[in-house]
């Protein structure tokens, strides 16, 4: 079959019955919950809540990785060519959305990368 | 602490809401994106107009299709926001009644540049009447088809009814799952809200007015 030819139904199907917004999974990590839900075939989007507020120690963190935006109620960290968290830290909730430009498997590794350092934080305090 | 509408509108302004190296702007659990609202006029009307030219009988089905995109924007876009980090970290502290919602996403929507919506009225569970300054709909009518024999901001009449459907009929507090399920149960419901818009900028009226009212079963 030549390149191009016809797509290949068994690519991608799986992911490819999903909606935007469906839980693809539920996860704990220590103390965090995380839910994985789709956002497109490339890219999913995860949100993760503690059961309080998320201490400083987790906003000083985030900063090692890369300048922070927004306020003390409200703040966004954006990786250009990776990704874009969003974190209201007083309600003890964040967005994780990665660029499409990243590989589902590393959206998923950096994510229990953060949520892990996270729940250190949460037991600290 | 009731809700603010202009802390709300400042706090949003504050999160400068750009595109990134995509094109996008992820916020409210959402991707947005900028828009040329002339573009949006150019086919909303287009489209209309050739229903009116070609035809002239589908004229009220082609309203009904620009206001049910205002349904469907506003299930996902109001619902979204909502149901979002941000609005927890914003708008939730400030909120002590239902009513408080619907204040705290016109804060909101008057950050985005669609116009200066204020809230004239609101009966709970029954009635909302908002006012708009400088309508894009509106003064996009006026800029490309001249004065208006019809009121034509249609995305926001639609977006004001789903408004008031996502806080009274879909009961938006809970946090319900934004599916197609329950967009059709919500606006398909026969006591669901529907707008009408009394007063267009189009029209040659100062402002634009829109009364949301329960439909009748």
């Amino acid at each position: 079959m030549a390149e191009l030819d016809e797509p290949n139904p068994e690519i991608n199907q799986a992911r490819g019955a999903l909606c935007y917004g469906d839980t693809i999974d539920v996860f704990h990590i220590g103390r965090i919950k995380v839910v994985q839900r789709y956002a497109c075939i490339r890219r999913d989007q995860f949100e993760w809540t503690a059961d309080g507020p998320f201490p400083p120690s987790f906003r000083e963190y985030l900063a090692q990785r890369g300048s922070i935006r927004g306020s003390a109620v409200l703040y966004i960290l954006d990786i250009p060519e990776k990704f874009q968290l969003t974190v209201a830290p007083n309600a003890g909730r964040a967005v994780f959305v990665p660029r499409l430009s990243t590989e589902l498997e590393w959206q998923k590794k950096v994510v229990i990368e953060i949520v892990s350092a996270l729940d250190e934080f949460v037991r600290i305090v | 602490m009731a809700v603010d509408e202009r802390i709300v509108t400042e706090a949003v302004a504050g999160l400068e809401l750009k595109g990134n190296e995509e094109g996008l702007i992820p916020a409210f659990g959402l991707y947005l994106t900028k828009h040329f609202a002339d573009y949006y006029n150019r086919i909303s009307y287009g489209l209309l107009g050739a229903f009116i030219r070609e035809l002239p009988e589908l004229e009220e089905d082609a309203i009904a299709l620009l206001t049910e995109a205002g349904h469907v924007c506003s299930f996902h876009t109001f619902g979204g926001i909502m149901v979002s980090v941000e609005w927890d970290a914003v708008v939730m502290p400030m909120i002590e009644t239902r009513e408080d919602w619907v204040k705290g996403m016109i804060g909101v929507v008057n950050a985005l540049g669609w116009g200066r919506y204020r809230l004239q009225e609101l009966v709970p569970n029954e009635r909302l009447v908002l006012q708009m300054s400088d309508s894009y709909e509106a003064a996009g009518v006026l800029e490309g088809y001249g004065k208006a024999a019809h009121p034509r901001c249609y995305l926001a009449s639609g977006g004001a009814a789903g408004l008031m459907n996502l806080l009274y009929q879909g009961d938006i507090t809970k946090r319900p799952p934004l599916t197609d399920e329950l967009y059709h149960e919500v606006f398909g419901h026969p006591r669901s809200f529907r707008a009408r818009e009394t007063r267009c900028l189009a029209m040659g009226d100062s402002h634009c007015e829109i009364i949301v009212e329960r439909q009748h079963a």
